[in-house]
Protein backbone atom coordinates (compact mmCIF):
# COMPACT_ATOMS: atom_id res chain seq x y z
CA UNK A 1 0.00 0.00 0.00
CA UNK A 2 2.76 2.34 1.06
CA UNK A 3 4.87 1.32 -1.95
CA UNK A 4 1.95 2.00 -4.27
CA UNK A 5 1.59 5.51 -2.79
CA UNK A 6 5.30 6.25 -3.23
CA UNK A 7 5.17 5.00 -6.84
CA UNK A 8 2.11 7.15 -7.65
CA UNK A 9 3.70 10.26 -6.13
CA UNK A 10 6.86 9.52 -8.10
CA UNK A 11 4.94 9.06 -11.35
CA UNK A 12 2.95 12.23 -10.74
CA UNK A 13 6.14 14.23 -10.10
CA UNK A 14 7.77 12.81 -13.23
CA UNK A 15 4.74 13.59 -15.40
CA UNK A 16 4.55 17.17 -14.06
CA UNK A 17 8.24 17.60 -14.73
CA UNK A 18 7.86 16.18 -18.24
CA UNK A 19 4.95 18.53 -18.94
CA UNK A 20 7.03 21.48 -17.76
CA UNK A 21 9.92 20.43 -20.02
CA UNK A 22 7.58 20.00 -23.00
CA UNK A 23 6.00 23.45 -22.37
CA UNK A 24 9.42 25.12 -22.14
CA UNK A 25 10.60 23.41 -25.35
CA UNK A 26 7.36 24.29 -27.14
CA UNK A 27 7.60 27.95 -26.10
CA UNK A 28 11.24 28.11 -27.11
CA UNK A 29 10.54 26.64 -30.54
CA UNK A 30 7.52 28.89 -31.05
CA UNK A 31 9.50 32.02 -30.12
CA UNK A 32 12.24 31.01 -32.55
CA UNK A 33 9.74 30.38 -35.35
CA UNK A 34 7.97 33.69 -34.67
CA UNK A 35 11.28 35.60 -34.64
CA UNK A 36 12.28 33.97 -37.91
CA UNK A 37 8.92 34.68 -39.46
CA UNK A 38 9.04 38.35 -38.34
CA UNK A 39 12.56 38.72 -39.73
CA UNK A 40 11.50 37.15 -42.99
CA UNK A 41 8.38 39.32 -43.13
CA UNK A 42 10.57 42.42 -42.79
CA UNK A 43 12.73 41.14 -45.64
CA UNK A 44 9.66 40.47 -47.79
CA UNK A 45 8.29 43.91 -46.98
CA UNK A 46 11.52 45.51 -48.19
CA UNK A 47 11.25 43.47 -51.38
CA UNK A 48 7.66 44.60 -51.88
CA UNK A 49 8.58 48.25 -51.31
CA UNK A 50 11.41 47.95 -53.87
CA UNK A 51 8.96 46.34 -56.28
CA UNK A 52 6.40 49.11 -55.78
CA UNK A 53 9.00 51.82 -56.35
CA UNK A 54 10.12 49.95 -59.51
CA UNK A 55 13.55 49.05 -58.17
CA UNK A 56 12.82 45.34 -58.44
CA UNK A 57 11.35 43.60 -61.47
CA UNK A 58 8.66 40.94 -61.53
CA UNK A 59 11.18 38.34 -62.72
CA UNK A 60 13.34 39.03 -59.66
CA UNK A 61 10.37 38.18 -57.46
CA UNK A 62 10.02 34.74 -59.10
CA UNK A 63 12.97 33.50 -57.01
CA UNK A 64 10.71 33.39 -53.95
CA UNK A 65 10.08 29.90 -52.62
CA UNK A 66 6.46 28.73 -52.55
CA UNK A 67 6.11 29.04 -48.76
CA UNK A 68 7.47 32.60 -48.83
CA UNK A 69 5.51 33.64 -51.88
CA UNK A 70 2.22 33.05 -50.05
CA UNK A 71 3.51 35.24 -47.19
CA UNK A 72 4.50 37.80 -49.82
CA UNK A 73 0.96 37.69 -51.25
CA UNK A 74 -0.45 38.40 -47.78
CA UNK A 75 1.77 41.47 -47.34
CA UNK A 76 0.84 42.63 -50.85
CA UNK A 77 -2.87 42.29 -50.07
CA UNK A 78 -2.42 44.35 -46.89
CA UNK A 79 -0.58 47.02 -48.89
CA UNK A 80 -3.54 47.36 -51.30
CA UNK A 81 -5.45 49.60 -48.90
CA UNK A 82 -2.45 51.82 -48.18
CA UNK A 83 -1.28 53.00 -51.58
CA UNK A 84 -2.78 54.54 -54.68
CA UNK A 85 -1.60 55.78 -58.05
CA UNK A 86 1.26 54.03 -59.85
CA UNK A 87 2.18 51.95 -56.79
CA UNK A 88 -1.33 50.49 -56.63
CA UNK A 89 -1.36 49.82 -60.38
CA UNK A 90 1.89 47.86 -60.02
CA UNK A 91 0.47 45.92 -57.09
CA UNK A 92 -2.77 45.07 -58.91
CA UNK A 93 -0.89 43.91 -62.05
CA UNK A 94 1.30 41.76 -59.81
CA UNK A 95 -1.71 40.18 -58.09
CA UNK A 96 -3.35 39.62 -61.47
CA UNK A 97 -0.20 37.92 -62.79
CA UNK A 98 -0.10 35.66 -59.72
CA UNK A 99 -3.72 34.66 -60.24
CA UNK A 100 -4.62 35.98 -56.75
CA UNK A 101 -7.55 37.98 -58.11
CA UNK A 102 -8.97 35.00 -60.03
CA UNK A 103 -8.62 32.91 -56.88
CA UNK A 104 -10.54 35.57 -54.92
CA UNK A 105 -13.31 35.51 -57.54
CA UNK A 106 -13.49 31.73 -57.08
CA UNK A 107 -13.61 32.19 -53.30
CA UNK A 108 -16.78 34.32 -53.62
CA UNK A 109 -18.59 31.01 -54.23
CA UNK A 110 -16.95 29.12 -51.33
CA UNK A 111 -19.04 27.37 -48.72
CA UNK A 112 -17.60 29.25 -45.73
CA UNK A 113 -19.17 32.62 -45.02
CA UNK A 114 -15.90 34.12 -43.71
CA UNK A 115 -14.05 33.06 -46.87
CA UNK A 116 -16.68 34.76 -49.04
CA UNK A 117 -16.53 37.93 -46.92
CA UNK A 118 -12.71 38.04 -47.16
CA UNK A 119 -12.86 37.53 -50.92
CA UNK A 120 -15.36 40.39 -51.27
CA UNK A 121 -13.21 42.73 -49.16
CA UNK A 122 -10.16 41.82 -51.22
CA UNK A 123 -12.00 42.45 -54.51
CA UNK A 124 -13.24 45.80 -53.18
CA UNK A 125 -9.69 46.77 -52.24
CA UNK A 126 -8.32 45.72 -55.63
CA UNK A 127 -10.81 48.07 -57.25
CA UNK A 128 -10.70 46.71 -60.79
CA UNK A 129 -13.72 46.42 -63.14
CA UNK A 130 -13.47 42.61 -63.21
CA UNK A 131 -14.48 42.58 -59.53
CA UNK A 132 -17.87 44.17 -60.23
CA UNK A 133 -19.78 41.15 -61.57
CA UNK A 134 -18.73 38.69 -58.81
CA UNK A 135 -19.51 41.34 -56.18
CA UNK A 136 -22.93 41.99 -57.74
CA UNK A 137 -23.74 38.28 -57.69
CA UNK A 138 -22.88 38.30 -53.96
CA UNK A 139 -25.81 40.67 -53.42
CA UNK A 140 -28.00 37.54 -53.61
CA UNK A 141 -25.83 35.54 -51.19
CA UNK A 142 -27.69 33.44 -48.62
CA UNK A 143 -25.95 35.23 -45.70
CA UNK A 144 -26.89 38.81 -44.81
CA UNK A 145 -23.34 39.74 -43.67
CA UNK A 146 -21.90 38.68 -47.04
CA UNK A 147 -24.51 40.74 -48.88
CA UNK A 148 -23.77 43.76 -46.67
CA UNK A 149 -20.03 43.50 -47.33
CA UNK A 150 -20.69 43.11 -51.07
CA UNK A 151 -22.72 46.34 -51.03
CA UNK A 152 -19.92 48.15 -49.18
CA UNK A 153 -17.31 46.83 -51.62
CA UNK A 154 -19.36 47.84 -54.66
CA UNK A 155 -19.44 51.35 -53.22
CA UNK A 156 -15.67 51.18 -52.75
CA UNK A 157 -15.32 50.07 -56.37
CA UNK A 158 -17.34 53.13 -57.38
CA UNK A 159 -18.52 51.87 -60.77
CA UNK A 160 -21.75 53.51 -62.02
CA UNK A 161 -22.65 50.20 -63.73
CA UNK A 162 -23.32 48.78 -60.23
CA UNK A 163 -26.18 51.20 -59.54
CA UNK A 164 -29.02 49.04 -61.03
CA UNK A 165 -27.81 45.98 -59.06
CA UNK A 166 -27.61 48.00 -55.81
CA UNK A 167 -31.09 49.44 -56.35
CA UNK A 168 -32.47 45.98 -57.10
CA UNK A 169 -30.83 44.72 -53.87
CA UNK A 170 -32.70 47.36 -51.83
CA UNK A 171 -36.00 46.04 -53.19
CA UNK A 172 -35.14 42.35 -52.84
CA UNK A 173 -37.23 41.11 -49.90
CA UNK A 174 -35.79 37.61 -50.22
CA UNK A 175 -32.21 38.87 -49.77
CA UNK A 176 -32.52 42.08 -47.72
CA UNK A 177 -29.56 44.45 -47.40
CA UNK A 178 -29.25 47.36 -44.93
CA UNK A 179 -30.74 50.55 -46.36
CA UNK A 180 -27.99 52.76 -44.88
CA UNK A 181 -25.19 50.65 -46.37
CA UNK A 182 -26.72 50.93 -49.85
CA UNK A 183 -27.08 54.67 -49.30
CA UNK A 184 -23.39 55.02 -48.45
CA UNK A 185 -22.38 52.86 -51.42
CA UNK A 186 -24.45 54.96 -53.83
CA UNK A 187 -23.05 58.11 -52.29
CA UNK A 188 -19.52 56.81 -52.93
CA UNK A 189 -20.37 56.07 -56.56
CA UNK A 190 -21.47 59.69 -56.78
CA UNK A 191 -22.80 61.72 -59.66
CA UNK A 192 -21.47 59.31 -62.31
CA UNK A 193 -24.27 56.91 -61.34
CA UNK A 194 -27.00 59.53 -61.29
CA UNK A 195 -28.53 58.70 -64.66
CA UNK A 196 -28.97 55.02 -63.72
CA UNK A 197 -30.34 56.12 -60.38
CA UNK A 198 -32.94 58.42 -61.93
CA UNK A 199 -33.96 55.63 -64.32
CA UNK A 200 -34.78 53.62 -61.19
CA UNK A 201 -37.43 56.17 -60.18
CA UNK A 202 -39.90 54.78 -62.70
CA UNK A 203 -39.53 51.12 -61.75
CA UNK A 204 -39.27 48.91 -58.70
CA UNK A 205 -40.53 49.26 -55.17
CA UNK A 206 -40.81 52.04 -52.63
CA UNK A 207 -37.50 51.33 -50.88
CA UNK A 208 -35.68 51.87 -54.16
CA UNK A 209 -37.34 55.26 -54.70
CA UNK A 210 -36.72 56.16 -51.05
CA UNK A 211 -32.99 55.53 -51.39
CA UNK A 212 -32.87 57.52 -54.64
CA UNK A 213 -34.72 60.45 -53.03
CA UNK A 214 -32.24 60.41 -50.13
CA UNK A 215 -29.23 60.36 -52.46
CA UNK A 216 -30.61 63.19 -54.62
CA UNK A 217 -31.02 65.25 -51.45
CA UNK A 218 -27.45 64.51 -50.33
CA UNK A 219 -26.09 65.41 -53.77
CA UNK A 220 -28.02 68.69 -53.45
CA UNK A 221 -28.40 69.59 -57.10
CA UNK A 222 -31.31 71.98 -57.89
CA UNK A 223 -31.89 70.25 -61.23
CA UNK A 224 -33.33 67.28 -59.29
CA UNK A 225 -36.00 69.43 -57.63
CA UNK A 226 -38.80 68.60 -60.18
CA UNK A 227 -38.21 64.83 -59.74
CA UNK A 228 -38.35 65.14 -55.98
CA UNK A 229 -41.47 67.34 -56.09
CA UNK A 230 -43.13 64.71 -58.27
CA UNK A 231 -42.20 62.00 -55.72
CA UNK A 232 -43.48 64.14 -52.85
CA UNK A 233 -46.82 64.79 -54.56
CA UNK A 234 -47.55 61.52 -56.33
CA UNK A 235 -45.64 58.63 -54.79
CA UNK A 236 -47.88 56.06 -53.09
CA UNK A 237 -45.19 55.23 -50.50
CA UNK A 238 -45.20 57.27 -47.31
CA UNK A 239 -41.45 56.66 -46.77
CA UNK A 240 -40.67 58.05 -50.23
CA UNK A 241 -42.71 61.17 -49.50
CA UNK A 242 -40.91 61.80 -46.19
CA UNK A 243 -37.46 61.31 -47.72
CA UNK A 244 -38.37 63.50 -50.71
CA UNK A 245 -39.50 66.30 -48.37
CA UNK A 246 -36.23 66.09 -46.46
CA UNK A 247 -34.24 66.02 -49.71
CA UNK A 248 -36.05 69.12 -50.97
CA UNK A 249 -35.09 70.89 -47.74
CA UNK A 250 -31.46 69.91 -48.27
CA UNK A 251 -31.47 71.18 -51.85
CA UNK A 252 -33.13 74.41 -50.74
CA UNK A 253 -34.86 75.39 -53.97
CA UNK A 254 -37.83 77.77 -53.47
CA UNK A 255 -39.66 75.85 -56.24
CA UNK A 256 -40.43 73.19 -53.64
CA UNK A 257 -42.23 75.58 -51.26
CA UNK A 258 -45.82 75.14 -52.60
CA UNK A 259 -45.59 71.32 -52.46
CA UNK A 260 -44.04 71.38 -48.99
CA UNK A 261 -46.74 73.78 -47.78
CA UNK A 262 -49.40 71.36 -49.00
CA UNK A 263 -47.73 68.67 -46.88
CA UNK A 264 -48.32 70.79 -43.76
CA UNK A 265 -52.10 70.39 -44.08
CA UNK A 266 -53.93 68.53 -41.35
CA UNK A 267 -54.96 65.59 -43.56
CA UNK A 268 -51.30 64.61 -44.02
CA UNK A 269 -49.49 62.15 -41.69
CA UNK A 270 -47.76 63.81 -38.74
CA UNK A 271 -44.25 62.60 -39.68
CA UNK A 272 -44.57 64.10 -43.15
CA UNK A 273 -45.82 67.38 -41.67
CA UNK A 274 -42.87 67.48 -39.24
CA UNK A 275 -40.28 66.79 -41.95
CA UNK A 276 -41.90 69.32 -44.31
CA UNK A 277 -41.77 71.90 -41.54
CA UNK A 278 -38.00 71.32 -41.19
CA UNK A 279 -37.56 71.39 -44.98
CA UNK A 280 -39.33 74.75 -45.25
CA UNK A 281 -37.10 76.10 -42.47
CA UNK A 282 -34.03 74.83 -44.36
CA UNK A 283 -35.19 76.64 -47.53
CA UNK A 284 -35.60 79.68 -45.30
CA UNK A 285 -38.22 81.73 -47.14
CA UNK A 286 -39.45 84.41 -44.69
CA UNK A 287 -42.96 84.34 -46.16
CA UNK A 288 -43.47 80.79 -44.92
CA UNK A 289 -42.88 81.71 -41.24
CA UNK A 290 -46.54 82.56 -40.41
CA UNK A 291 -47.68 79.31 -42.01
CA UNK A 292 -45.15 77.29 -40.04
CA UNK A 293 -46.03 79.03 -36.78
CA UNK A 294 -49.73 78.45 -37.32
CA UNK A 295 -48.89 74.82 -36.54
CA UNK A 296 -48.27 75.87 -32.91
CA UNK A 297 -52.06 75.62 -32.58
CA UNK A 298 -52.08 72.01 -33.76
CA UNK A 299 -53.23 69.39 -31.31
CA UNK A 300 -50.13 67.25 -31.94
CA UNK A 301 -47.43 68.45 -29.55
CA UNK A 302 -44.61 66.93 -31.67
CA UNK A 303 -45.68 69.00 -34.66
CA UNK A 304 -46.06 72.15 -32.58
CA UNK A 305 -42.57 71.69 -31.15
CA UNK A 306 -41.13 71.04 -34.64
CA UNK A 307 -42.80 74.21 -35.91
CA UNK A 308 -41.29 76.30 -33.10
CA UNK A 309 -37.84 74.82 -33.72
CA UNK A 310 -38.17 75.40 -37.47
CA UNK A 311 -39.09 79.06 -36.96
CA UNK A 312 -36.13 79.53 -34.61
CA UNK A 313 -33.83 78.58 -37.52
CA UNK A 314 -35.34 81.13 -39.91
CA UNK A 315 -33.38 84.23 -38.96
CA UNK A 316 -34.69 87.53 -37.52
CA UNK A 317 -38.15 87.13 -39.11
CA UNK A 318 -38.58 83.69 -37.57
CA UNK A 319 -37.45 84.92 -34.15
CA UNK A 320 -39.72 87.97 -34.33
CA UNK A 321 -42.77 85.83 -35.05
CA UNK A 322 -41.68 83.32 -32.43
CA UNK A 323 -41.55 86.06 -29.79
CA UNK A 324 -45.05 87.16 -30.76
CA UNK A 325 -46.26 83.56 -30.59
CA UNK A 326 -44.65 83.09 -27.15
CA UNK A 327 -46.75 85.90 -25.68
CA UNK A 328 -49.95 84.94 -27.52
CA UNK A 329 -52.67 82.59 -26.41
CA UNK A 330 -51.56 79.93 -28.92
CA UNK A 331 -51.88 76.39 -27.61
CA UNK A 332 -48.21 75.84 -28.33
CA UNK A 333 -46.95 79.15 -26.91
CA UNK A 334 -44.83 77.14 -24.43
CA UNK A 335 -42.98 75.54 -27.37
CA UNK A 336 -42.22 78.99 -28.74
CA UNK A 337 -40.79 79.96 -25.33
CA UNK A 338 -38.78 76.74 -25.25
CA UNK A 339 -37.30 77.40 -28.72
CA UNK A 340 -36.40 80.96 -27.75
CA UNK A 341 -34.77 79.77 -24.53
CA UNK A 342 -32.72 77.25 -26.49
CA UNK A 343 -31.61 79.96 -28.90
CA UNK A 344 -30.53 82.15 -25.98
CA UNK A 345 -28.60 79.25 -24.41
CA UNK A 346 -26.82 78.52 -27.69
CA UNK A 347 -25.87 82.15 -28.36
CA UNK A 348 -22.11 82.84 -28.23
CA UNK A 349 -20.98 84.48 -25.00
CA UNK A 350 -18.12 86.77 -24.09
CA UNK A 351 -16.02 86.23 -20.95
CA UNK A 352 -17.88 89.12 -19.26
CA UNK A 353 -21.16 87.20 -19.68
CA UNK B 1 22.21 65.95 -46.93
CA UNK B 2 18.65 66.83 -45.97
CA UNK B 3 17.26 64.89 -43.03
CA UNK B 4 13.59 63.93 -42.91
CA UNK B 5 11.89 62.40 -39.89
CA UNK B 6 9.04 59.98 -40.63
CA UNK B 7 6.74 58.70 -37.88
CA UNK B 8 4.10 56.04 -38.52
CA UNK B 9 2.99 53.01 -36.50
CA UNK B 10 2.24 51.02 -39.66
CA UNK B 11 5.47 49.20 -40.64
CA UNK B 12 4.37 48.90 -44.30
CA UNK B 13 3.94 52.64 -44.68
CA UNK B 14 7.04 53.45 -42.65
CA UNK B 15 9.12 51.19 -44.87
CA UNK B 16 7.60 52.52 -48.09
CA UNK B 17 8.09 56.21 -47.19
CA UNK B 18 11.57 55.50 -45.82
CA UNK B 19 12.64 53.71 -49.00
CA UNK B 20 11.10 56.22 -51.42
CA UNK B 21 12.74 59.20 -49.69
CA UNK B 22 16.11 57.44 -49.18
CA UNK B 23 16.07 56.51 -52.87
CA UNK B 24 15.70 60.22 -53.69
CA UNK B 25 18.78 61.12 -51.66
CA UNK B 26 17.29 62.16 -48.32
CA UNK B 27 18.53 60.93 -44.97
CA UNK B 28 15.49 59.39 -43.30
CA UNK B 29 14.90 58.81 -39.60
CA UNK B 30 11.98 56.37 -39.35
CA UNK B 31 10.24 56.00 -35.99
CA UNK B 32 7.14 54.02 -34.95
CA UNK B 33 5.45 56.46 -32.55
CA UNK B 34 4.95 60.09 -31.60
CA UNK B 35 7.00 60.01 -28.42
CA UNK B 36 10.15 58.78 -30.16
CA UNK B 37 9.44 61.22 -33.01
CA UNK B 38 9.63 64.14 -30.56
CA UNK B 39 12.85 62.83 -28.99
CA UNK B 40 14.47 62.28 -32.39
CA UNK B 41 13.33 65.68 -33.68
CA UNK B 42 14.93 67.40 -30.69
CA UNK B 43 18.13 65.46 -31.20
CA UNK B 44 18.51 65.66 -35.00
CA UNK B 45 16.63 68.84 -36.00
CA UNK B 46 15.24 67.40 -39.26
CA UNK B 47 14.52 69.66 -42.24
CA UNK B 48 11.04 68.16 -42.55
CA UNK B 49 8.75 65.86 -40.58
CA UNK B 50 6.14 63.46 -41.99
CA UNK B 51 3.75 62.36 -39.27
CA UNK B 52 0.88 59.93 -39.08
CA UNK B 53 -2.05 61.36 -37.07
CA UNK B 54 -3.21 58.25 -35.19
CA UNK B 55 -0.09 56.94 -33.41
CA UNK B 56 0.55 55.44 -29.98
CA UNK B 57 1.58 57.70 -27.05
CA UNK B 58 1.50 61.03 -28.93
CA UNK B 59 -0.71 61.61 -31.99
CA UNK B 60 0.66 63.47 -35.01
CA UNK B 61 -1.42 66.48 -33.94
CA UNK B 62 0.12 66.41 -30.43
CA UNK B 63 3.62 66.18 -31.92
CA UNK B 64 2.86 69.10 -34.27
CA UNK B 65 1.64 71.21 -31.35
CA UNK B 66 4.77 70.35 -29.32
CA UNK B 67 7.05 71.16 -32.26
CA UNK B 68 5.36 74.52 -32.78
CA UNK B 69 5.95 75.36 -29.12
CA UNK B 70 9.65 74.44 -29.25
CA UNK B 71 11.77 77.54 -30.07
CA UNK B 72 14.42 75.43 -31.88
CA UNK B 73 11.98 73.43 -34.01
CA UNK B 74 8.99 75.71 -34.45
CA UNK B 75 9.82 76.48 -38.10
CA UNK B 76 10.21 72.83 -39.13
CA UNK B 77 7.73 72.04 -41.91
CA UNK B 78 5.37 69.18 -41.07
CA UNK B 79 3.38 67.02 -43.47
CA UNK B 80 0.55 65.05 -41.86
CA UNK B 81 -0.05 61.71 -43.56
CA UNK B 82 -3.26 60.18 -42.30
CA UNK B 83 -6.26 58.00 -43.01
CA UNK B 84 -8.51 60.73 -41.56
CA UNK B 85 -9.96 62.38 -44.63
CA UNK B 86 -12.88 64.38 -43.27
CA UNK B 87 -12.91 68.14 -43.75
CA UNK B 88 -12.75 68.77 -40.00
CA UNK B 89 -9.70 66.49 -39.66
CA UNK B 90 -7.84 68.54 -42.28
CA UNK B 91 -8.89 71.74 -40.51
CA UNK B 92 -7.66 70.34 -37.21
CA UNK B 93 -4.31 69.42 -38.74
CA UNK B 94 -3.74 72.84 -40.24
CA UNK B 95 -4.95 74.54 -37.05
CA UNK B 96 -2.31 72.59 -35.11
CA UNK B 97 0.36 74.03 -37.42
CA UNK B 98 0.83 71.44 -40.17
CA UNK B 99 2.39 72.71 -43.40
CA UNK B 100 0.65 70.16 -45.63
CA UNK B 101 -1.88 67.33 -45.28
CA UNK B 102 -2.04 64.07 -47.22
CA UNK B 103 -4.58 61.31 -46.87
CA UNK B 104 -4.08 57.54 -47.02
CA UNK B 105 -4.15 55.62 -49.29
CA UNK B 106 -1.35 57.71 -50.70
CA UNK B 107 0.80 57.77 -53.78
CA UNK B 108 4.54 57.53 -52.95
CA UNK B 109 5.29 59.67 -56.00
CA UNK B 110 2.88 62.38 -54.88
CA UNK B 111 4.39 62.32 -51.40
CA UNK B 112 7.86 62.83 -52.88
CA UNK B 113 6.60 65.77 -54.97
CA UNK B 114 5.04 67.34 -51.91
CA UNK B 115 8.21 66.84 -49.88
CA UNK B 116 10.24 68.50 -52.62
CA UNK B 117 7.74 71.36 -52.87
CA UNK B 118 7.67 71.97 -49.12
CA UNK B 119 11.46 71.80 -48.84
CA UNK B 120 11.80 74.05 -51.88
CA UNK B 121 9.70 76.67 -50.14
CA UNK B 122 11.47 76.48 -46.81
CA UNK B 123 15.15 75.69 -47.47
Amino acid sequence: MRLALVVSVFLLTVSIFMMLVITVIFRFVRTKIEARSTAYEAELRTMLVKFLTEDLSLSELQVLKKIHSSQFDEISEAMLTKVKGRAKDILVSFLLSRGTIDQAIQRTKKFGCLGRCKAAVFLGNVGISEARVPLESMLRDRRREVRTIAVRCLGQLGKPESVPALLAAVDDDGHPVPFGTVLVALKRIGSSGKESMKAGLTSGGGRRRAVIAEILGIEGSTEDTPDLISLLENDPSFEVKVRSARALGRIGSPKAIPSLKRCLESDQPTSLRIVSCGALAAIGDRDTVPEILSLLNDGDYQLARAAANAASRMGPTGIKHLKLAATSNFKGASFAKEALARLAAQAPRTFQD
Amino acid sequence: MTTILVADDDPDILELVNYKLSQSGYVVIAVPDGKVALEQAREHHPALMILDVAMPFHSGIDVTLEIRKDPDLKNTPIILLTAKSMEQDTERGFAAGATDYMTKPFSPRELLSRVQAVLGRTL
